[in-house]
């Protein structure tokens, strides 16, 4: 408060002089300010309208002013209208105007010259007069007040919404279940929110001097990934663990972008990070889940494979014992026959699961391919021959490559036996023979093995299960592993399996493998 | 009874022979065999047999067709089949399917399936499963001929 003013500057109730709110400086006044004024109006204009509504607004009514009435010959002149809304006494002949009580102001604002001399003429001596002239003055000054008034009100406001938009979006830090984190440039922690407390166990006050890869449980982690973000912008999703406050891992999904001031200067990095540690026992579940039903129908396939085999066994033993009660040893022979069937597709299926199931690096050996597909050929030669099937091979000899020789013979094993086996289904017409024929190519990247018969041939459904395990078209059931290992072993050569077929015409498996030669010099090998 | 013309419909030669041998340790002594659906409808022209024994694993739909045509031909309808699958589950399945078959729509999966249903509709007289064991099989032979 300033110095040297009126007691009434520290008596409210007598100096109701602060602008309500404002915050601003007190109005100054003397003496006179306790003086009431009550005034009356001559003229219900405009301007008489307006004068009312400046004067009856809250903040001019500190001014201690009272409207006692208001004259005008037009009852519907907008002050008159005005005047009775606010129950103020009106009347068309302003000399009703001096007869009301207390009345020590008259304000003239007809604008009129012959009406301000009869005022002047006509009114008591100890009223006060202001005409139309000076009234003008006055509504100036109060037309700056107001306007800066008004002013005032809307810093306020702006502050106001500054403010609630600043809560705004503060409580979006604070309310937000993932974790937000802002750095500085020198990678220390600036803001650390509620989520992150809630995640990470850490209190704010504890990551105040903290550094932010100090949470990193790979620091050289985030370093790269800064590098990345300074480069693109941005980096989303990217998946890493943090270390919370007791010590366990979090697995997170961040999105780090770099943080700008109003210029566009880089001062430091905001990271939103969601905890996907449910998320990632969830898919670890399902992973999992899915790997035991591999499993279950593995097994399933397997029984399923040893069942048919068993037949087969009951079959044969059967025959052998009848055979002996009755001394046919043709019988014998026959179930004798069966069961050894049975015992060697047994070794098979074994061999099959044993192939399927284990993860081998091929064992290259300089091999010329054309000698071990005639080789294979051989084996299965005399059988087929005896059923009528033809086998033959087409190709030469030439320089060995590298190739595990054991398993490539298997996977051509697999494909010639298929071979025969589609011949055997097959009902074949007049002048058409059962064949199968095995073709070695060589190119100067490839090897090409192609094993093409004319038997029975895959239609679309049978094609379509052709690599699912235990699927087998054969009556007497082959494994149904046979072509799951081939390609395994093919894909472990860095080689393609490839097919087609016609149904009713015939099959042609092919396997390319890429050409490994050995150094004659060293072990080491060189792709051709 | 032993007297009973049986008809072997099965592509495995070994089956048959099993089969075959069963029966004839049993006292039967007049069988023959095929080796699929086509061999078999005309095996049963010319034979007419007392009693079918019909294999009819998947995929190879014959055997079905087979049952299906002779069911169809007024004359052979009334010869008794026993259907022989290898497949425990499709057994449980069809066994299910011939129980709610009754005036029940049954939606079924596959479309081999829809053959098995036809099958079903024509009721064969027993389902054996393999492998098949010679005291199941001549039990099965002996209560399906003397119902007939």
């Amino acid at each position: 408060m300033p110095p040297g003013d009126n007691n009434q500057e520290n008596n409210p109730a007598a100096n109701p002089s602060a602008l309500e709110g404002s915050g601003g400086p007190a109005i100054r006044r003397g003496t006179q300010a306790r003086v009431p004024l009550k005034m009356a109006i001559i003229g219900g204009g405009k301007a008489c309208d307006d004068l009312l509504t400046l004067l009856i607004e809250e903040h001019i009514s500190p001014l201690n002013i009272e409207i006692l009435g208001v004259s005008d010959p037009n009852p519907d002149a907008p002050g008159m209208i005005h005047a009775r809304r606010l129950s103020i006494y009106t009347t068309p002949d302003f000399r009703q105007l001096y007869d009301l009580s207390g009345l020590n102001f008259l304000i003239e604002l007809t604008g009129s010259n012959a009406v301000r001399e009869l005022v002047i003429k006509s009114k008591p001596l100890e009223v006060s007069f202001m005409d139309h002239r000076s009234s003008r003055l006055l509504w100036d000054l109060l037309q700056i007040n107001a306007e800066k008034y008004q002013l005032q009100l809307e810093e306020i406001a702006l502050q106001e919404e500054v403010r609630r938009h600043k809560e705004y979006l503060e409580n979006i830090l604070i309310n937000s279940s993932d974790m937000i984190i802002t750095t500085d440039l020198e990678r220390y922690i600036v803001t650390f929110n509620p989520a992150g407390e809630r995640i990470l166990g850490y209190s704010p006050e504890e990551m105040r001097g903290k550094k932010v890869e100090e949470l990193w449980i790979n620091p050289e982690e985030r370093q790269r990934l800064l590098s990345e973000v300074y480069s693109k912008g941005a980096v989303d999703n990217f998946r890493t663990t943090l270390m919370a406050k007791n010590g366990q891992g979090v697995d997170i999904s961040l999105s780090l972008s770099l943080l700008r001031d109003n210029t566009g200067q880089v001062i430091g990095t905001v990271g939103i990070s969601k905890d996907v540690t449910e998320e990632n026992r969830l898919r670890r579940q399902l992973i999992e889940n899915e790997r035991l039903a591999a499993i279950g129908q593995t097994v399933a396939g397997l029984a399923h494979c040893i069942k048919n085999i068993l037949n087969g066994l009951k079959g044969g033993s059967y025959l052998i014992n009848v055979g002996l009660k009755r001394r046919e040893n043709g019988l014998v022979d026959e179930g004798w026959q069966t069961v050894l069937k049975g015992i060697s597709r047994i070794s098979r299926l074994s061999l099959d699961m044993l192939n399927y199931s284990h993860d081998r690096k091929p064992d290259l050996q300089p091999t010329d391919p054309f000698l071990l597909a005639k080789e294979t050929t051989e084996m299965v030669f005399q059988s087929a021959h005896l059923e009528g099937i033809k086998i033959g091979i087409k190709g030469q000899e030439g320089p060995p490559v590298l190739l595990d020789p054991t398993q490539i013979g298997r996977a051509l094993l697999n494909l010639i036996d298929n071979a025969i086996d589609a011949c055997r289904e097959k009902v074949y017409l007049e002048d058409e023979k059962p064949r199968v024929e095995i073709t070695v190519d060589r190119g100067d990247t490839e090897v090409r093995f192609v094993v093409r018969d004319n038997g029975m041939g895959m239609d679309t459904e049978v094609q379509s299960q052709l690599f699912k395990r235990f699927y087998s078209t054969k009556e007497s059931g082959g494994t149904g592993l046979g072509l799951p290992v081939t390609q395994k072993i093919v894909t472990e050569h860095q080689g393609t399996l490839k097919w087609e077929s016609i149904p009713g015409k015939g099959s042609a498996f092919s396997i390319l493998l890429p050409i490994y030669l050995p150094d004659p010099s060293t072990r080491k090998t060189s792709k051709q | 009874m032993i007297e009973t013309k049986v008809l072997l419909v099965d592509d495995e030669r070994e089956n048959i022979r099993y089969l075959t041998t069963i029966l004839e340790e049993n006292g039967f002594k007049n069988i023959f065999s095929a080796a699929d659906g086509e061999e078999g409808l005309k095996q049963v022209q010319e034979i007419s047999p007392g009693l079918i024994v019909l294999d009819i694993r998947m995929p190879r739909k014959s055997g079905i067709l087979m049952f299906n045509e002779l069911k169809t031909l007024s004359k052979f309808k009334n010869i008794p089949i026993i259907v022989l699958t290898g497949e425990g589950e499709f057994l449980k399945r069809l066994q299910a399917l011939r129980t709610f078959h009754d005036g029940d729509e049954v939606k079924l999966d596959q479309p081999a399936e829809e053959a098995l249903a036809q099958l079903i509709d024509d009721r064969p007289e027993a389902f054996l499963e393999k492998p098949i064991e010679p005291e199941a099989f001549m039990e099965t032979v002996r209560k399906v001929l003397t119902k007939g």
